[in-house]
């Protein structure tokens, strides 16, 4: 006796015969799948011709494919066309080093050829190869940027204060002048400073600061504060934090009279500079002046 | 080096046998916003590159491994919802606009309801509906057992009716 899955089967594979055809036809579910039916094969895939595909594919290849050793006669010829594929290839890549330079104010996201994404906060620089980024992820970075890294290799950020390493995760690195700091949002991140390493695993952080001992801390967010329009501070020096208002905003802070050690702990968004400005000077006890070259931020 | 993969007859009777497949395998999983074409291209690319380590017999589980992980990832940044576009041929002289509002609304309706399938049962459900694929040759296609696509095309029929009829 023939299930309703059987002939739902038969049907899908047009294998009914007429009496199961009659019976398809009584079930409750069969003009309702008639019509998905007819209403699907305006969705049916474009044409692929593969002819044309193929000869896509062969000119992205380049050389290899063409290259036949045979007859010895021709073998001179191989060799040489061998050659110059090197040396082109060479150079090819010699130039294909990319750089992403963000401007201040600027906040960029890019996704690397291994579908890997970085953010890179104001005033930094991002550099590396998109030829030889398939077999070797390195790039070098001069500032502060997000990174979501997609299984694979070892993936390594270069800095001249110390570098990073990782298989996979999601970090931040940040290195201004006398500032290396890695924090790590999820998986585990290898950090080499000098002569020592770290491992860091989620919610840690490591910072050295100008020539004070390296420091582990944890912390509670998932993403860097710039990720999300805003910058964050838990007891850094005022100085510290008028450089990244610089830095988002464009602009040039001068102060007058206050202690650029002070520490500051709170938050400026990146939207409003006078929400910002009042952000930073009223908790400390400070005021600001514009001029139409910069803002002077002193003791009230 | 013969009847490897590095073979350049080899490699072109390799394309020749699954490139399409595999577009039309990638275009209804994932839509045609993750650009299939690039996809197979890379696929095959891959396979050129590590033509010494993969036996032709293997080839086919390479070449769908790779599309299906550059498109998740691709999938994963893009946060698309899948597009597959409806060519409306007009297969009736109706004029009538009811009808013709009608049948767009049911279009939107299983447009929707088609890209909010799981991928496999996505694939499966449309290589037998439109490619008209029987069950034994989509198994041979995603390599799995005739069971599964039984199972996955019937999940699929399932879930559409529950959403056309509620949308």
């Amino acid at each position: 006796m023939k299930t309703n899955e059987d002939l739902l089967r038969k049907w899908l594979d047009n294998e009914l015969d007429a009496s199961e055809l009659q019976a398809f036809n009584a079930l409750e579910d069969s003009a309702l799948l008639e019509k998905i039916s007819l209403e699907m094969q305006s969705f049916k895939a474009p044409e692929y011709d593969s002819v044309l595909e193929f000869e896509k594919l062969k000119s992205a290849l380049k050389s290899p494919v063409n290259l036949v050793v045979r007859p010895n006669f021709r073998a001179v010829w191989s060799y040489a066309a061998a050659l110059l594929i090197g040396l082109g290839l060479f150079f090819t890549v010699r130039f294909s080093n990319t750089s992403q330079t963000t401007d201040m104010a600027e906040i960029k996201s890019q996704r690397l050829p291994d579908s890997s994404m970085v953010t890179v906060n104001a005033a930094s620089t991002l550099t590396y190869n998109t030829l030889l980024w398939r077999f070797d992820r390195q790039l070098e970075l001069d500032g502060e940027a997000y990174f979501e890294v997609v299984k694979g290799s070892d993936f390594t950020v270069n800095t001249h204060l110390g570098s990073v390493t990782v298989v996979g995760t999601k970090f931040k690195v940040k290195q201004r002048s006398n500032y290396f700091e890695v924090v790590c949002y999820e998986g585990t991140v290898s950090v080499s400073i000098s002569n020592e390493i770290y491992l860091l695993n989620q919610g840690e952080r490591l910072l050295k600061a100008d020539d004070r001992q390296d420091q582990r801390s944890s912390i509670k967010e998932d993403v860097p504060s710039w990720i999300q329009k805003s910058s964050a501070f838990t007891a850094a020096p005022i100085q510290r934090v008028l450089n990244e208002l610089e830095r988002q905003y464009a602009v040039k802070i001068l102060t007058n009279g206050i202690d650029t050690r002070s520490l500051f702990t709170g938050r400026f968004t990146h939207d409003n500079l006078e929400l910002a400005l009042k952000s930073i000077t009223l908790p400390m006890g400070y005021v600001y002046s514009v001029t139409p070259n910069s803002i002077v931020v002193s003791v009230e | 080096m013969p009847n490897t993969s590095c073979d350049e007859a080899v490699f072109s009777s390799l394309f020749e046998k699954h490139s399409k497949d595999l577009f039309n395998y990638l275009y209804y999983k994932y839509g045609a916003n993750l650009n299939p074409d690039d996809r197979v291209q890379e696929a095959f690319v891959k396979l050129w590159q590590n033509c010494a380590k993969v036996p032709p017999k293997k080839a086919k589980g390479f070449l769908y491994k790779v599309a299906n992980n550059n498109s998740l990832n691709e999938l994963a940044h893009l946060k698309v919802v899948h597009k597959h576009a409806p060519s409306r041929a007009k297969y009736t002289t109706y004029e009538d606009p009811q009808f013709e509002m009608e049948t767009q609304e049911f279009s939107e309706k299983l447009q929707k309801a088609i890209a909010d399938l799981s991928g496999p049962q996505r694939v499966a459900f449309l290589l037998n509906r439109i490619e008209g694929k029987k069950h034994k040759e989509i198994a041979e296609i995603l390599g799995v057992s005739t069971k599964t696509v039984e199972k996955r095309i019937y999940g699929a029929f399932k879930k559409l009716k529950i959403d056309i009829k509620e949308l």
